[in-house]
């Protein structure tokens, strides 16, 4: 299978004065060019960190113990800074949750996106002004002529998260991160949003790696979604597939606990407990004590990674003899 | 006929707009700009709409925590400003309310026992030395078993889910008859929303409770409400049954956002083909003339930039504040489809 990214066992730790936060465990993903893949997961399972972690966005007390991220034939983890900062906003770009952890309140919004462009794009000042406009307006904001002049307070939360996609795409990345990027948003302004990404990938034919904990979202807009739970994947599926029929009963669990518009459900089913504190995650399989279906094993020792039919991947013992 | 448990009637109420650098009121926001409704025994009322509408001031103003600029609020038919004064801490007992983020509304200073008490102390309705007991209680009932190991933690000590809880039974304490829910489960996780969800439920047949349940998430209303109330620039553009309105919208308002609601179901949702509602909900300091919906609106007319349209009845007891409401089989029509073939 050809691949533009291909994530093996990247692990990263937050060392904090509590003690070591095991963030992401051994986790490997790939994503195939201009495929839609959902990294899913309630929070705090992971998600961010593994997707600070693949652009090397991390600094102490995070650190990236070890792991391989395959872009174009080239290790990210291995590039010197420099030439991680050209493929940062390059050909990886990266739209966060909230937009003004990334916009500067002081700065008018054109001077930002055009600074973007000029520092891949290695464009004079006029020129890359022209390009900011024409990046606005490729994402859509009602006169973008006026909006250049605008500073980012001035703009509703929707059309913030337009600009930061303005920047993402100006130097068309062959690979688009977004995190949550529809989460502090109305439901109305976050399909305009998902609509305007949809677009402007299937114009660019980037890739997407759609960060969210929301299955709606991930069965709408993905083709391919990874189940993260406590700092590992639990499950790799097709989106077909994984709503079909969840190989592993975490996946299974979030999809009972999911409520659709389509239908009314009689009996609420909630699994019992909470998370796992990742300073100390359960020994063994780490969903175990809120595992319906756990058994002798799962306490013990930590579950296989067992290959199913289609290219299934699921982290269970309930799978073992499917090896 | 016996008068609801609670009646809001034609309220409004209005802010004066901050000035900026400029000290005189620039205007008023409209937050609540005349909105009826009404909440029956045990029923459960979900009250949606966009982020503005004017849902939290609606629910403030029921709790008494904001004061309506006009109309009236009625408790089992009298109304609350007339209420004599033990009368109307009668009335402020049986209203409770739970907010979104359990943890700005929980003092951190104090214990959970501190916290259930003080409720019990200023309704008077446990003598002192019960009150480590019947605290005790109330964090059972709400799955915080067993409560008494519970009661000398402070807030951080617990999660996001339990401290939801604790909220909960902070309302209870008093044993309301209402409780308005304040977008209680969105700040929460998929698989913990569950749990106070069923927590919820639970409580409402344990002690008989009506909600008034805030929220923006229509796949929660679904399956949690009897009847919805839909809100747009602090107006009401929809109200009916919850299995009525969702099988088919009389506004346009409400058929969008069903349209924009993702759907937990990757086939269902690619064979639905929405567009998304164009711009941005306007200022509530200047709401569009006619119908306030009309900028956004994709079956707008002229007579809806015009004439605002009046709320009227329907079949069910619903009521839809759009001027084409009558003829809406016909531009919901793809909507409806699209769900019915998911059904
Ligand atoms: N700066 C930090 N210091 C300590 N712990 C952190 C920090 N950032 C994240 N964590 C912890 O790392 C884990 C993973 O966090 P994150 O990747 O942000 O989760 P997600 O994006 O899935 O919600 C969580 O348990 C979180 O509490
Ligand atoms: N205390 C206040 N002073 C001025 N404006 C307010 C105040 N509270 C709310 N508003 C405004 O009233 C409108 C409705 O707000 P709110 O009731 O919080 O809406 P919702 O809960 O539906 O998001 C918004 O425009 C909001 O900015
Ligand atoms: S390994 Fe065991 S505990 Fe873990 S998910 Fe599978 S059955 Fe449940
Ligand atoms: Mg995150
Ligand atoms: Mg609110």
């Amino acid at each position: 299978m050809q691949e533009l990214l291909r994530v093996e066992d990247l692990t990263t730790h937050i060392f904090t004065p509590a003690g070591v936060v095991r963030a992401v465990e051994g986790v490997s993903l790939r994503i195939r060019p201009s495929e839609a893949v959902a990294l899913v997961g309630e929070s705090g399972c992971g998600k961010s960190m593994t997707a600070l972690s693949l652009m090397r966005l991390v600094r102490p007390p995070v650190r990236i113990l070890g792991g391989r991220v395959w872009f174009k034939g080239r290790d990210l983890l291995a590039l010197s800074e420099a030439e991680m900062r050209m493929v940062r906003g390059g050909e990886i770009a990266m739209v966060f949750q909230d937009p003004m952890t990334f916009l500067n309140p002081v700065f008018r919004v054109g001077d930002q996106v055009a600074e973007a462009i000029c520092i891949h794009q290695g464009l004079g000042r006029r020129a890359a002004e022209a390009g900011a406009l024409e990046a606005l307006r490729h994402v859509k904001i009602p006169a973008p002529e006026a909006v250049v002049h605008y500073y980012p307070h001035q703009l509703s939360g929707g059309m913030r998260q337009r600009v930061l996609i303005a920047m993402a795409v100006a130097c068309r990345p062959a690979l688009l991160i977004a995190d949550e990027p529809t989460t502090a948003l109305d439901v109305t302004i976050q399909a305009q949003i998902m609509a305007l990404l949809s677009d402007i990938r299937r114009e660019l034919g980037s890739a997407l790696l759609l960060i969210s904990h929301d299955l709606g979202l991930v069965a709408e807009y993905c083709d391919r979604v990874y189940v993260m739970y406590a700092g590992e994947i639990v499950e790799e599926a097709d989106v077909f597939g994984l709503f079909k029929g969840p190989q592993h009963p975490y996946t299974a669990a979030l999809l009972k606990s999911s409520l659709n518009i389509d239908h009314r459900v009689a009996a609420f089913e909630a699994i019992e407990g909470q998370p796992p504190n990742l300073i100390a995650p359960p020994p063994g399989c780490r969903f175990h004590p809120r595992c319906p279906r756990a058994f002798e094993p799962c306490s013990r020792s930590a579950p296989p990674v067992v290959t199913l039919e289609g290219g299934r991947v699921a982290r269970c013992w309930l799978h073992e003899d499917g090896r | 006929m016996t008068a609801p448990l609670l009646e809001v009637r034609n309220l409004r109420v209005h802010f004066p707009a901050g000035g900026g650098w400029v000290h005189r009121p620039r205007g008023v926001v409209r937050a609540v700009d005349g909105v009826s409704l009404s909440l029956e025994e045990g029923e459960i009322l979900a009250l949606v709409g966009e982020s503005g509408c004017g849902k939290t001031t609606l629910g403030r103003a029921i709790l008494g925590l904001v004061a309506p600029t006009s109309g009236a609020i009625l408790f089992e038919g009298s109304e609350v400003t007339d209420l004599a004064p033990a009368e109307r801490r009668g009335y402020h007992r049986h209203v409770q309310m739970i907010f979104q983020d359990p943890f700005d509304s929980l003092n951190p200073r104090k214990t959970v026992l501190q916290t259930l008490a003080q409720p019990l102390r200023n309704h008077g309705l446990v003598p002192a030395r019960e009150q480590r007991a019947a605290a005790a209680e109330l964090l059972d009932h709400v799955g915080l078993s067993p409560g008494r190991a519970f009661l000398d933690r402070y807030p951080h000590q617990f999660s996001g889910g339990q401290r939801q809880r604790i909220c909960i039974a902070r309302a209870l304490a008093v044993r309301p008859r209402i409780i308005v829910a304040d977008e209680a489960v969105s700040a929460l996780d998929i698989s913990i929303r569950a749990q106070i969800l069923k927590l919820l439920r639970k409580l409402q047949e344990e002690f008989q409770l009506s909600y008034l349940f805030i929220t923006h998430d229509l796949g929660v209303v679904r399956s949690l409400c009897d009847r919805v109330a839909v809100m747009y620039l602090g107006r009401m553009v929809e109200e009916g049954a919850t299995d009525s309105i969702f099988t088919l919208p009389r506004h346009p308002y409400t058929s969008a956002l069903l349209a924009a609601s993702p759907m937990v179901d990757p086939e269902a949702a690619r064979r639905r083909t929405h567009i998304p509602l164009a711009g941005d909900v306007p200022s509530a300091m200047r709401p569009p003339p006619g119908c306030r919906f009309h900028p956004r609106c994709p079956i707008a007319a002229t007579i809806c930039r015009e004439a605002e349209p009046p709320l009227l009845a329907f079949e069910g007891g619903r009521r839809s504040a759009c001027h084409f409401a009558a003829e809406a089989p016909s531009w919901t029509l793809a909507a409806v489809a699209k769900r019915e073939d998911v059904a």
